[in-house]
């Protein structure tokens, strides 16, 4: 099988963004050691392709000679010929010509974040001490011979700001995400529910949030030379091919092959799942891929039958939703059994890049 | 006129990917270019 693993090399961080996914930041990066195991097991279990995506944390805090070892153990393994790609997410603070040289001598692709406009990015994106990042962060990507992509995380303060924010990004960045906004830290406490408010201040409502990539959507189609923004490029390509492509948006590509390994060597079905130890496969010491697609696949069918069953019975836009990232309904609810929290801003802009579609006679 | 070639360019490349048989799932690496799950 082709495996995406995503590797966490440190919990620790040089920034406190106020939206981050982390519970931690008091581990420590991964040794020399456990890389190795890690990375000759799943090149062990793979047939064609491995996508190393190195992550954190923030993964520079691992240092230079941690990932000079990378490119070193991924050759005395890959005795089959397999294609590897190396991938790295780094808020680019740290990111110093040192790393730059290596990693574009060695083909790693770069993702960084910029949470938009400077004033936006600087409000959410900050250091230990509270100090803004956003020109440090531009000035070391901008010495890449390569734009990187962006992950612009689609929380309140973006709102109404779409067109700034798209300018604002456009000369440094070759793409960007809009990622879904959620509370990982919620642990399965519903009671926001009841109070008829959302989770988290930061959080816009699922029509907030549908309204906004709508916004998006327009600055992008007026754009004659747009940069690739996901998941719009991803939801026009999914009503062509009928099928949805991307994680959050295909259970399909957490059954198949996406797995999070922690800088312990403890595998997880996918790194949002930990440290919940029912998403544990195991330790990189005791070989856990073994049993990975037994599990993926179990709570997989588990889930699916439930919202085909359920909340999302007769949805028109299933083959392009699939109900949402299972772990988010986990994070958020407690349970596998609910629809992404964002559906009904999910709706709305697959309502109406359809409509496009139809326009243009391409549905 | 409302502008949909950006929209028409990615369906057009879809159907091409398609017609040449390319997986519906992309890997990590194609779908994420580098980002966060």
């Amino acid at each position: 099988m082709n495996i995406t693993a995503v590797i966490e090399t440190t919990e620790n961080c040089n920034l406190r963004c106020k939206f981050c996914l982390r519970p931690s930041f008091a581990g420590s990066v991964m040794s020399l050691e456990i890389l190795e195991k890690t990375i000759s097991h799943i090149i062990e279990v793979s047939d064609s392709k491995v996508d190393f995506i190195w992550h954190g944390g923030e993964p520079l805090l691992a240092g230079l000679n941690f990932f000079k070892a990378i490119p070193k153990i991924q050759k005395k393994y890959n005795t089959n010929g397999l294609k590897i790609v190396n991938s790295i997410q780094t808020n680019g603070t740290l990111l110093a010509d040192k790393f730059t040289k290596f990693f574009e001598k060695e083909g790693f692709i770069i993702g960084t974040s910029i949470q938009g406009t400077p004033k936006i990015h600087d409000s959410v994106r900050i250091d230990k001490n509270g100090n803004p990042t956003y020109d440090k962060v531009i000035s070391r990507i901008s010495k890449l011979k390569n734009k990187p992509s962006t992950i612009i995380v689609l929380t309140k303060d973006i709102l109404g700001k779409e067109e700034e924010i798209y300018n604002s990004i456009k000369p440094y960045v070759r793409g960007a995400r809009l990622s879904e906004y959620f509370p990982s830290q919620n642990n399965g406490e519903t009671n926001w529910k009841d109070k008829g408010t959302m989770p988290d201040s930061l959080m816009p409502t699922p029509k907030e949030f549908g309204e906004s990539i709508v916004r998006f959507y327009e600055v992008w189609k007026k754009d004659s030379n747009p940069i690739e923004l996901k998941p719009i490029t991803e939801f026009i390509r999914s009503f062509i091919i009928g099928k949805s492509s991307g994680c959050l948006y295909s259970q399909e590509a957490c059954r198949h092959s996406v797995i999070g390994v922690k800088a312990s060597g403890d595998f997880y079905t996918c790194m949002r799942g930990a440290p919940n130890k029912q998403f544990l496969l195991g330790n990189v010491c005791n070989k856990p891929l073994k049993n990975y697609k037994i599990l993926s696949s179990k709570i997989m069918d588990k889930r699916i039958t439930a919202l085909t069953k359920g909340p999302c019975k007769d949805c028109e836009f299933w083959n392009q939703c699939n109900g949402g990232c299972p772990l988010e309904s986990f994070k958020v609810y407690g349970d596998m059994e609910h629809k992404a929290l964002y559906c009904e801003g999910r709706k709305m802009i697959l309502n109406y890049i359809l409509k496009d579609l139809k326009d243009m006679k391409l549905k | 006129m409302e502008n949909k070639a950006n929209v028409m360019k990615v369906a057009l490349l879809a159907q091409e990917e398609q017609k040449a048989g390319k997986p519906i799932l992309m890997s990590y690496s194609e779908s994420y270019g580098g980002e966060s799950a």
